[in-house]
């Protein structure tokens, strides 16, 4: 329980942190929708552990057959796609503020797109197949290949091409943008957001784990 | 400091969600006891 309550108590920091402390920018002309990165870097964040949570129960999955994990590493993939769609929300409106429009099919915006591409068809291979067994053996062959394309699309290719979202090679003749600024009044929130939203997905998980299997067991009893 | 209201709505919408997981965490505790 304490656990529980220690995310309560730091994402509520994570909110009153954001308003008191500075944006974290030293551009002038519209600084306050810096104030975003304290929920949009944790959210992108939290969606590579999730999608490498599907991971590990994918592979507990084939190493044990217990359907349980394969449960788990669904939930994990769900999970990732809705910290991502947050990821890209709140990327879009930082966007808009930053460079002009909501959606401007940037490297980081494409590979976002790419990735949920990725794990819809995750989604819709589990719902083509009928039989359990195949169903948890082939889901789980793709949730490890998922989080390959997971690593390739987060971290390698807006880092090898040119685009606007930091981390990205600028265009030729392209200015760097605001820089964000790691001071420790930034580090003493963004820190502990990212903490604490990893901890809040691993307790959404556990929790939709706990529904279903006192589901089952109304069901049998 | 920035707007107060952003913080607001983002504190409230925070623990109203934080309530919602807590009371479905409880309900299926009951259950399991059962």
């Amino acid at each position: 329980m304490w656990w529980k309550i220690l995310i309560l108590v730091v994402i509520a920091w994570v909110c009153v942190g954001a308003w008191i402390f500075p944006p974290p920018t030293p551009v002038k002309d519209n600084p306050e929708v810096f104030r975003i990165i304290y929920f949009h870097f944790p959210m992108a964040i939290t969606t590579v552990a999730a999608f490498g949570a599907g991971l590990y129960f994918s592979v507990r999955y084939l190493s044990t057959r217990d359907f349980k994990y394969d449960f788990r590493a669904a939930i994990s993939a769900e999970l990732g796609i809705i910290f991502c769609v947050l990821a890209a929300i709140s990327g879009s409106i930082f966007a808009k503020n930053t460079w002009g429009s909501y959606w401007n099919w940037d490297p980081r915006e494409t590979s976002i797109f790419m990735l949920l591409l990725v794990y819809a068809a995750y989604f819709a291979l589990r719902t083509a197949l009928g039989d359990p067994d195949q169903k948890a053996n082939l889901s789980a062959v793709y949730s490890i290949f998922g989080f390959v394309a997971t690593i390739f699309f987060i971290f390698i290719m807006p880092r090898i091409m040119p685009g606007l979202h930091p981390g990205s090679p600028k265009p030729t003749g392209a200015s760097e943008g605001s820089i964000i600024t790691f001071s420790l009044k930034t580090a003493s929130v963004l820190i502990p957001s990212t903490l604490a939203h990893i901890g809040l997905f691993l307790w959404i998980n556990k929790l939709a784990f706990d529904i279903e299997d006192a589901k089952k067991e109304l069901s049998d009893g | 400091m920035g707007n107060y209201i952003p913080m607001f709505v983002a504190l409230l919408s925070w623990i109203a969600l934080w309530g919602y997981l807590i009371s479905l965490d409880g309900k299926v505790k009951r259950i399991k006891k059962i």
